[in-house]
């Protein structure tokens, strides 16, 4: 199999050929001419002369923007190349015939008749035949005219006939081209039928029918209009159904949120002893409830966010704000429910630490979700660690990184590849705790990356887990990722 | 003589979390003026002229943000106005924004003891 590139060169060295073909065919022409006695008014050689180096003037620059070009890449620029030099082809022989009273010349306008055959099938040679005799045409109805032009060049031309008699021989130059192209066209399908079954018998598969070119193309075309079609109502349903999912998520969001703030309140106003003295028993109850209700209230924002986050709706604001406050926040809200548990809560709090740019609502759920996982996965009398490690904020990619660690349950081996993912619970996690959505982990991976940082871990089953996490101190971008 | 007690304006269709705000407010000293939806609203504000305005967004009738357009294109344009709703969406809280809510709180997220805090760094 030949390839694009070979198969352009050749043609590229058949279009610098025909140009020299034409040229030397000139030569003959006129020196043949002179040697007999002629006609009066054309004085060979020197017009011949001057036409010929014409002709290989415009050769020669053709051969040199052809080399200029690189040939592999611009088979466009080669087809443009090749209609140039058949109109030339064109222009020329009939030039030749016309001048030189050499009837027989009009013979080789076949050659361009038969390449553009080649090259654009039917249409080439009825474009081949419609500007050749559109040039006779010119030529003689304007030879007064162009008489005088070449006047000043010390050479004159006169048709050898008068052109009474031109438009008979024109006549029969139409039938013969006309011939000419039905031939040339029909060569054309020949040939390509024939590099078809070539082709197919090489691949040894059966030989289908070569269908017509104006077939196959109507035949492609309303296909890809229905499968046009289809695609499209596809993708309506698809848009519907997403925004569907959507509003349903934050009616649902909602919905939800309004009674929990209910709950939220009122336990909180009860607790605070806004309607009566609570004796420790009542508190701790209501803190429970309390706890129960906070938790529910995360889901729902977790759900918000990851539909958010599907729709490329997750804004980030970002801010410098000091983590240390982050962090201790957060712990401050687990610290009953650490201690009910019997899990000991540790925040080692550098002394010192720049303000990193971060948003702030969303790292807490971060952070939230870290410290809550080991908490929940970690037994009476563990410890929860977290830590800020400062080594490399002086670093040439200044940033701090913050490590949870926890003596609980561990994530197996197994199971720790898939740790990442929505909806993932470990089977161990499972059965500590049924009630767990699975996509905590899923969000803080996606906004610590949304901060550019990076989330891992190290584990171990039954000996406990240590997430890391990577905070940036500065965002190149301060705006939505 | 005593500084004057601030007039909170609550605007809020439930009528239980309505209840525990406005207990809230009094307990911290405002005045507390209710409305429970977007039409009476623009009347009480009108009538009662708040200090500050606590406003929910999905109310029956005239919504939130209506409300929110209607205020600050009124002669009570300069009265403060914490949008205090469970929408969450991003959209929401930017037209919110661009109506000109001064802040935008999602209930769910806080407790009241939090809002009031809030309340006072806007009046403040």
């Amino acid at each position: 199999m030949e390839s694009a590139r070979e198969r352009l060169t050749a043609n590229l060295w058949l279009v610098v050929s025909r140009f020299f073909v034409i040229a030397a065919l000139g030569l003959l022409v006129f020196l043949g001419y002179a040697e007999r006695a002629g006609a009066p008014a054309l004085n060979p050689p020197r017009q011949g002369v001057m036409f010929v180096g014409l002709y290989l003037v415009l050769a020669a620059l053709a051969l040199a923007w052809f080399v200029a070009l690189h040939v592999s890449e611009r088979s466009r620029t080669l087809q443009l190349a090749s209609f140039v030099q058949v109109t030339i082809d064109l222009l020329f022989i009939t030039a030749f015939a016309l001048f030189s009273n050499e009837n027989m010349v009009l013979v080789f306008l076949g050659i361009p008749v038969v390449a553009s055959a080649g090259l654009w099938g039917r249409r080439g040679p009825l474009f081949c035949a419609g500007a050749a005799i559109f040039l006779l045409f010119l030529l003689t109805t304007f030879h007064s005219a162009l008489t005088l032009l070449i006047a000043p060049l010390g050479v004159s031309f006169s048709l050898g006939y008068s052109s009474y008699l031109v438009d008979p021989a024109l006549l029969i130059v139409g039938i013969s081209l006309a011939l000419q192209s039905a031939f040339a066209s029909q060569l054309g399908r020949w040939v390509s039928e024939r590099a078809l079954l070539l082709k197919t018998a090489r691949s040894h598969e059966p030989v289908p029918r070569a269908p017509t070119q104006g077939e196959s193309v109507a035949r492609t075309r309303q296909e890809l209009i229905a499968k046009n079609f289809e695609l499209e109502k596809a993708n309506e349903h698809l848009a519907t159904l997403d925004r569907a999912k959507s509003d349903f998520v934050s009616v649902a969001t909602h919905q939800l949120r309004t009674p929990l703030s209910g709950i939220k309140w009122a336990f909180d106003m009860l607790q605070k002893g806004n309607f009566g003295p609570v004796n420790p028993d009542q508190w701790r109850v209501l803190q429970k409830g309390l706890e129960s209700t906070e938790r529910t209230i995360r889901i729902v924002n977790e759900i918000l966010s990851i539909d958010q986050m599907e729709h490329q709706t997750l804004e980030y604001q970002f801010s410098y704000r000091d983590l240390r406050e982050i962090i201790a926040a957060s712990i401050h809200d687990f610290e009953n429910q650490a201690k009910t548990k019997g899990v000991t809560l540790i925040f080692e709090r550098p002394e010192r630490l720049p303000e990193l740019m971060l948003d702030a609502d969303k790292l807490r759920m971060v952070i939230d979700n870290l410290l809550e996982n080991a908490i929940k996965y970690t037994d009476a009398g563990g410890t929860v660690d977290v830590c800020i490690n400062t080594e490399w904020l002086n670093t040439a990619t200044p940033h701090v990184e913050v490590t949870v660690t926890d003596s609980g349950i561990g994530i197996s081996q197994a199971a720790q590849e898939e740790i990442f993912t929505k909806f993932y619970r470990a089977p161990n996690a499972r059965k500590q705790e049924p009630n767990g959505t699975g996509i905590g982990l899923y969000i803080a991976k996606s906004i610590v990356e949304g901060h550019r940082g990076t989330i891992w871990f190290e584990s171990e089953e039954g000996r406990g887990t240590t997430f890391h996490y990577t905070l940036p101190v500065h965002q190149e971008l301060a705006q939505a990722l | 003589m005593a500084e004057s007690k601030k007039k909170v304006l609550i605007v809020e269709d439930d009528e239980f979390l309505r209840s525990l705000t406005a207990k809230r407010l009094e307990k911290e000293g405002y005045e507390v003026a209710v409305a429970v939806d977007g039409e009476s609203a623009l009347v009480t504000a009108k009538d009662e002229k708040p200090d500050l305005i606590l406003l929910d967004l999905l109310l029956p009738g005239v919504d939130g943000f209506e409300v929110l357009t209607k205020l600050k294109g009124s002669a009570l344009k300069s009265v403060p106005v914490i949008v205090f709703s469970n929408l969450g969406q991003k959209e929401d809280m930017e037209k919110a924004r661009s109506l000109g809510a001064d802040q935008f709180l999602i209930k769910a997220n806080f407790t009241l003891d939090d809002v009031m805090e809030k309340i006072k760094k806007e009046l403040s």
